[in-house]
């Protein structure tokens, strides 16, 4: 069993009241890690948050991560995510779409990839920073980020986004990681 | 032990096409006053009644849509109007016998006597946009008359038995047909009778499936050579380039015809009818005899007038991909209802091998497209599919239903030991003779250690040389096989050694091998001769080319120099096979004879291609049967493609070492899966939970489950359950119901630790039911 890093730990709360953190343009934005966060090989991280739901608001997890590498070399399928105990897969269901910021497919020196196949596996870039990646075709600016829709997954209290670094091999490195409640919006197919 | 009930579904099959001018009872509103009826007269001529339709369109005026009122009383010469002829044989054609109204409950059409529900609306076109009426088909009313009809006159009689409500009625006509009512019944070992769940019509050369509440009529598109050119048939319609006439005809009661012929090539679809299947052959024929012709093929099915949002691509139940490539595994399967499914497969080479199998929730289709299909001048290909209708929303019995048609039996001796032939050098003497009895088999992998440099090489990749190299290090690396095969036969008697090979990645000869396989060459879409970042130059092999030619000196090598009993052929299937991504994995250079690139803005070729699995088949066959004729082993990475290698009944596996759910991959031969080394009962239990069996054991004694999960022949696949003749591998409680009374049974619950407890037992009368020890695992075996 892998260990609970209980330090690592951070709870929030989400609610129109603590405008002051927030980015987003409903002032609803938590950050759950801001800084870089190594997670070793085969190691993992949770992180505990409660959520104060509000009217007509979805709610949104953002993780932007790279492989810790010299220079840049693709893609690895180490990052596995669950939120609450569920795999956070690309799709709620065959017509409803969980990831938000790119398409599941990628096409990367000539030959088609993609960021998921699901169990909430998802390929990581190999990068010994947050830029080189961007300018490669793996997605422009969102090339390190993983945005899902998760409103559906969420509770009241408690709940708790588990990040794991499956490799045998390579350090996963965390920048930022947030959940925030954005107006909703119909979901797209 | 009680006999199993079956439960087989029963198909009602339809087959109707009009071909007579259809004669009009009403073609304005009628309305119809409460407690009032319309009794409208028709004439038949003499022999007109070969099959006949009376269609009919009715709504209860109303200003909102409140739901349905059973309102409507239909009678034909007398006889009321029923949903069906009899307990076999359907009347209404068009509407499946229930619908779900937004309460969720279900509600019927029709309980008998001619009274029928009519849904209230203040129109015919708004209803059509509800979710719960079966969509264009909410006022439709279709009926199969021909029993009922008479030479001369006959009279319908539509009775509004509301006291307060009107009935409007529209369209009301008698068509035509040349039809066959088909009905196929199973009698359900103890019990009463089969249940009708499907009824199957065949609209415009493809089936309209009303399966349980749902209606999922079948489409089909294939395009032409000129831009947004698309010929089609079924759900999608009849339309096409100017000659695409399609015409339908009968050809007996279980097989129908379809015929279209278009500028470029002609079409035609035969259409049998089995019990829960229907078997699809698409022969296309180019019309020219100089120019090759490129189509692109879309089979599926129209989920507009259905809620489904589940459904399994290539066995993957995970909504994250909604298109997959996965020839092994060339099925979709929609859970329809919650009680039964509808599946379909593609089951010749070049369909499997070309087909995405789909689920586009924006034109809300899924099927089987192939985006590749060439059709050379004067040549005539078929294409086959099969639409399965399973009385279950269950993959697993869908699955083992196309594994019984496909007669698939995979017996597995062992597990298998992957290892490096200089660990194998250097591993202790007891682990390796700690093998022997075990049933495992030893693979020597690739990699070995440079004793000048200290770095790991493999024989796959650049640097050091290929196996077969008049090199230092090749000299090496071979040394190295035979002695570590030599250890292993020596400590470990009769625990066969196979040899790893790949017969796509060059691990022959390194030295001049551009220049040496030149004629073997496999290049990508721009013309670069295509090389792995780890594994070096790939080629194809023939019986013809140099490559080939020298993959089969190396095998000769193995057996004569180092002595294997068998080899572990990587990728058989082709390279990258292996992980089941799309899109179609096609290399240019040399040509299948059936694949080439098609502009999906021209639909015009634009250059011939191949897929390993098309363009190999020969050459692997005729390895394969020398191996098998001199007794030697194999086991393969990837799964059967073809219909020739699926016939073999060696063992199969595919990688899940990174991604479990690729397990499913292997549901169409042995369902086995490569792990890493330590296998624990949790990554057991992951992917038994995909329906596979891990194969991979490390070194030394005792290794619970693996060990006790072999041999095996394996008859069904379940999700947490793997079925064998004599044994039975579950993760989850299971009920045992296909071993006889009194069979001894020797039962091993493994803890969530692996810690195995020991047990015999004499099945008796009553079904046995097995519970699993809290994350552990049951395996029980036939004793003698």
């Amino acid at each position: 069993m892998k260990r609970l890093h209980s330090i690592a730990v951070l709870i929030a709360v989400l609610a129109v009241s603590v405008p002051a953190q927030t980015e987003s343009a409903t002032g609803n934005r938590t950050v759950l890690s801001s800084e870089e966060l190594t997670i070793s090989m085969s190691d993992d991280r949770t992180f505990e948050f409660d959520i104060k739901r509000q009217k007509d608001t979805d709610v949104v997890v953002t993780i932007e991560a790279r492989i810790e590498i010299e220079k840049l070399s693709g893609t690895g399928r180490i990052l596995k995510l669950s939120l609450n105990g569920q795999p956070l897969l690309a799709a709620k269901d065959r017509r409803t779409l969980r990831l938000l910021n790119k398409s599941v497919n990628f096409r990367y020196g000539g030959n088609f990839y993609q960021w998921t196949r699901g169990e909430g596996l998802w390929d990581v870039i190999y990068a010994p920073d947050y830029e080189v990646g961007q300018r490669v075709g793996l997605g422009g600016d969102q090339a390190y980020f993983y945005t899902f829709e998760v409103s559906d997954l969420v509770t009241a209290k408690d709940n708790s986004l588990k990040i794991a670094n499956m490799s045998k091999k390579h350090h996963l490195v965390l920048r930022d990681v947030h959940v925030e409640q954005v107006p909703r919006t119909e979901p797209e197919k | 032990m009680t006999s199993p009930t079956f439960t087989i579904l029963t198909i009602l099959a339809t087959l109707a096409m009009a071909h007579a001018e259809p004669i009009i009872l009403s073609d304005h509103d009628v309305v119809i006053a409460p407690h009032t009826q319309k009794r409208l007269d028709f004439a038949l001529p003499s022999g007109a009644n070969t099959d006949l339709r009376l269609l009919i369109e009715a709504r209860l005026e109303a200003d909102s849509h409140f739901g349905t009122s059973r309102l409507m009383k239909l009678s034909l010469n007398g006889t009321p109007l029923a949903g069906a002829k009899d307990r076999t044989t359907r009347r209404i054609v068009n509407k499946a016998p229930t619908f779900k109204w937004e309460n969720g409950n279900e509600y019927m059409w029709t309980r008998g006597e001619g009274l029928w529900d009519v849904v209230a609306s203040p129109d015919f076109e708004s209803a059509q946009a509800l979710p719960w009426f079966g969509g264009e088909a909410a006022h439709w009313y279709v009926f199969v008359v021909d029993d009922l009809v008479v030479d001369g006159e006959n009279a319908l009689v539509i009775h509004n038995n509301s006291g307060k409500h009107h009935l409007v009625v529209r369209n009301v006509r008698v068509e035509t047909h040349t039809a066959v009512t088909e009905s196929v019944r199973s009698v359900p070992a103890g019990s009463q009778g089969g249940t009708t769940v499907a009824a199957v019509s065949l609209t415009d050369g493809a089936p309209l499936i009303s399966l349980g509440t749902e209606t999922l009529p079948i489409g089909s598109l294939f395009s032409y050579p000129q831009p947004d050119g698309w010929n089609q048939l079924g759900a999608a319609g009849t339309a096409g380039e100017p000659g695409w006439s399609p015409v339908t005809e009968r050809v007996n009661d279980r097989q129908w015809t379809c015929t279209a012929t278009g500028e470029q090539y002609a079409l035609k679809r035969s259409i049998r009818f089995h019990l829960a299947r229907i078997d699809i052959s698409d022969t296309f024929t180019n019309r020219s005899a100089t120019e090759p012709v490129g189509i692109i093929i879309d089979n599926f099915i129209d989920l507009r007038r259905t809620p489904l949002a589940d459904a399994y691509l290539g066995g993957r139940e995970d909504p994250s991909l909604n298109e997959v490539y996965a020839p092994s595994n060339p099925t979709l399967f929609l859970p329809v209802s919650g009680q039964n499914g509808l599946g379909l497969v593609a089951e010749d080479d070049v369909y499997r091998n070309q087909a995405a199998i789909y689920f586009d929730a924006k034109t809300l289709r899924c099927g089987l497209r192939t985006a590749n299909f060439y059709l050379a001048p004067g040549s005539t290909t078929t294409l086959r599919w099969s639409i399965y209708l399973v009385d279950s929303g269950d993959y697993y019995d869908f699955i083992n239903r196309v594994r019984r048609d496909w007669d698939i039996h995979t017996q597995i001796d062992g597990s298998y030991v992957f290892m490096p032939g200089d660990r194998l050098l250097a591993a202790g003497d007891k682990s390796i003779s700690a093998l022997a009895g075990t049933g495992t088999h030893v693979v020597m992998t690739s990699s070995w250690k440079d004793p000048k440099t200290g770095e790991y090489h493999s024989y796959f990749s650049f640097k050091p040389a290929g196996v077969l190299d008049d090199t230092e290090e090749s000299a090496y690396l071979r040394d190295v096989l035979k002695r570590a095969a030599a250890r292993i036969h020596k400590l470990a008697p009769g625990v066969p050694v196979l040899a790893k090979i790949h017969c796509y990645h060059n691990i022959v000869r390194r030295q001049n091998e551009l220049e040496e396989f030149k004629d073997s060459a496999v290049y990508d879409t721009t013309g670069v001769h295509i090389k792995d970042s780890n594994y070096g130059y790939c080629y194809y092999p023939s019986l013809d080319n140099s490559y080939g030619k020298a993959f089969i000196e190396l095998i000769e090598w193995f057996i004569e120099e180092v002595g294997v009993d068998g080899f572990y052929w990587d990728e058989l299937s082709g390279a990258g096979v292996t992980s089941g991504s799309k899109p179609t994995q096609m290399v240019f250079g040399p040509f299948d004879g059936h694949t080439a690139t098609i502009s999906p803005e021209t639909h015009r070729i634009e250059r011939k291609a191949a897929i390993y699995a098309l363009l190999c088949d020969r050459f692997k066959k005729q390895v394969i049967d020398s191996m098998l004729a001199r007794n030697l082993l194999v086991l393969a990475n990837s799964q059967p493609c073809t219909a020739a290698m699926q016939r073999y009944r060696f063992p199969r596996m595919v990688e899940s070492h990174v991604q479990a759910s690729d397990s499913v991959l292997a549901h169409m031969h042995a369902p086995l899966a490569y792990t890493r080394a330590s296998t624990s009962v949790a990554d057991f239990r992951y992917r038994l939970s995909f329906g596979a069996i891990p194969l991979r054991r490390p070194l030394g004694e005792g290794q619970a489950p693996i060990d006790l999960s072999f041999p095996i022949t394996v008859q069904r696949l379940a999700k947490g359950t793997i079925v064998g003749e004599r044994k039975v591998i579950t993760s989850v409680d299971h009920t045992l119901e296909s071993w006889a009374p009194g069979t001894n049974v020797r039962r091993y619950d493994i803890d969530a630790d692996g810690k195995v407890a020991h047990s015999t037992l004499q099945l008796n009368a009553a079904p046995f039911r097995v519970v699993v020890p809290p994350d552990g695992l049951v395996v029980l075996e036939q004793a003698p």
